[in-house]
């Protein structure tokens, strides 16, 4: 195994390139960044119109979230896939397709994690906001979004995770990320398949493992900001 | 300044306020007290329409609070609110707490807005505190920040709702003693409290209330020494005790 992984490291790294696509691990991880970047905007409507005390908001954003967290990404995928390129009327790469089925996808998720974190905050905060005279919006954007964006950073961690397990479904599209590196290499040796895929088990584990670590690092920083009783005023971000 | 005019409030099958109607004149101060649960905190939010209400009117400087097509952003900066858990903004310093509203809804600028924050904060007492955040602070230091920023609109009304009620009992001092402040100052103040010493030194009026009505009006004189109702009589040997 460690010789297959010394042979087709770079392979396995970065795909073809220089001399195709980017692929890979790099690829891997560029599909979960960004279609996690994506959706933060896209999840953050959504999520205002799940918590919107008005129903023309409301209903919309819950029957996209509700409609989406009812179906597989996979089919998702499909549906990017195959209708993307009639809607806009030309082929799409593969990688495109993949990064918009994430970031629907996604974006239904991640809007449930800030409902949650917008929810979770006393409502004191919220008419406090209302009874200085700040509007609704105002009262979100200054008051309730910057704690509870603060307090959703662990969450979002673990959705980039599972993100970064949800991109190796790319492969069914021949998008050349991980698993499709394996796969290759797998059909170069052709006898070695159970070294081959232990190897990608343990590469995606490895790197989600190190990821894990990132978001304890990060609840562990948030809980110390909290309990403190004396904050630098520099560690304190101000919106 | 403010009038009741039959008010009600339901929730669901509760009826928490039933048929108030009462005034508060221009620069007086109205200690609503009561049992808990008798609707105090849920008459006092309705001031400011932070409860709705199903009937009957209440009208603040003559502008009906509770008509739906009623702008009610500019209206609530000019009526003070103070709550029991002060709900300071955590993420932000003293300084940003107390020039939110200002800053956001009068548009001055950053010199202004420093001059405002340290001129409300002496008044409080806390100017030493201006760039300390909230979680730094004991519960009668935030407290009074709280007043600050309920201030800083420069409010002709100022609600108190239980202000010292989260209070440990060493700070009650502090946090009274900044509304006898504004109370001298000619503030018109609906305050609820248990309070009963803050009652008898700055209340023009006191407000009993029981099972959601104001079953009792009166000077705070009257109204300890003499209590008309049974259940007022009853509440005060229950507060003495």
């Amino acid at each position: 195994m460690w010789e297959i992984l010394q042979d087709n490291a770079l392979l396995l790294l970065v795909g073809q390139y220089p001399n195709g696509p980017m692929g890979g691990l790099v690829a891997t991880l560029g599909l979960a960044a960004l279609s996690l970047i994506l959706a933060i905007p896209c999840s953050l409507l959504l999520a205002l119109g799940r918590v919107s005390p008005y129903k023309v908001f409301y209903y919309p954003a819950s029957l996209v979230v509700y409609v989406v967290r009812g179906l597989p990404l996979l089919m998702f995928i499909f549906w990017a896939y195959f209708f993307v390129p009639l809607i806009i009327g030309r082929p799409v790469a593969g990688v495109t397709t993949m990064v918009v089925a994430l970031v629907v996808y996604e974006s239904a998720y991640l809007a449930e994690i800030i409902r949650a974190g917008i929810e979770a905050l006393p409502r004191g905060q919220y008419e406090a906001g209302r009874a200085l005279g700040l509007s609704y919006g105002a009262t979100m954007r200054k008051v309730i979004l910057p704690q509870a964006l603060v307090n959703m950073v662990p969450s979002m961690l673990s959705q980039f995770i599972s993100t970064v397990k949800e991109t190796s479904l790319a492969y069914v599209i021949g998008v050349q990320e991980l698993t499709y590196a394996a796969n290759q290499i797998n059909s170069v040796l052709l006898v070695k398949p159970l070294e081959v895929f232990t190897l990608l088990a343990l590469t995606y584990f490895v790197l989600n493992m190190i990821l894990s670590a990132g978001v304890v690092a990060v609840e562990r920083s948030i809980t110390r900001r909290r309990s403190a009783r004396r904050v630098p005023a520099t560690e304190v971000v101000i919106p | 300044m403010i009038v009741f005019q039959n008010v009600q409030k339901h929730y669901g099958d509760y009826h928490a306020l039933v048929d108030v109607s009462a005034q508060v004149r221009k620069g007086e101060v109205v200690v609503v007290c009561g049992p808990s649960g008798s609707g105090k905190s849920t008459l006092i939010r309705t001031i400011n329409r932070l409860e709705p209400i199903q009937g009957g009117t209440i009208s603040v400087d003559g502008h009906d609070i509770h008509d739906p097509s009623r702008k009610l952003d500019a209206l609530r900066s000019q009526i003070g609110f103070v709550f029991q858990q002060f709900n300071l903004f955590p993420h932000l310093s003293v300084y940003e707490n107390v020039v939110m509203a200002p800053l956001h809804l009068k548009r001055i600028n950053r010199a202004e807005a420093r001059d405002v924050a340290s001129e409300l904060l002496r008044k409080v007492d806390m100017g030493h505190k201006i760039d300390d955040y909230p979680g730094q602070l004991s519960g009668g230091q935030q407290q009074r920040v709280a007043i600050a920023r309920a201030l800083a609109m420069r409010p002709p009304i100022m609600l108190f709702d239980e202000p010292t009620s989260a209070l440990d009992p060493e700070m009650v001092g502090e946090v009274l003693q900044v509304m006898k402040t504004l109370a001298r100052e000619g503030m018109t103040m609906v305050c609820v409290t248990h309070e009963m010493n803050f009652a008898r030194d700055v209340a023009d009026t006191v407000w009993f209330m029981d099972a959601g009505k104001i079953v009792e009006v009166g000077a705070p004189d009257d109204f300890f020494e003499n209590p008309q109702t049974d259940r007022a009589r009853k509440f005060l040997a229950d507060i003495r005790r």
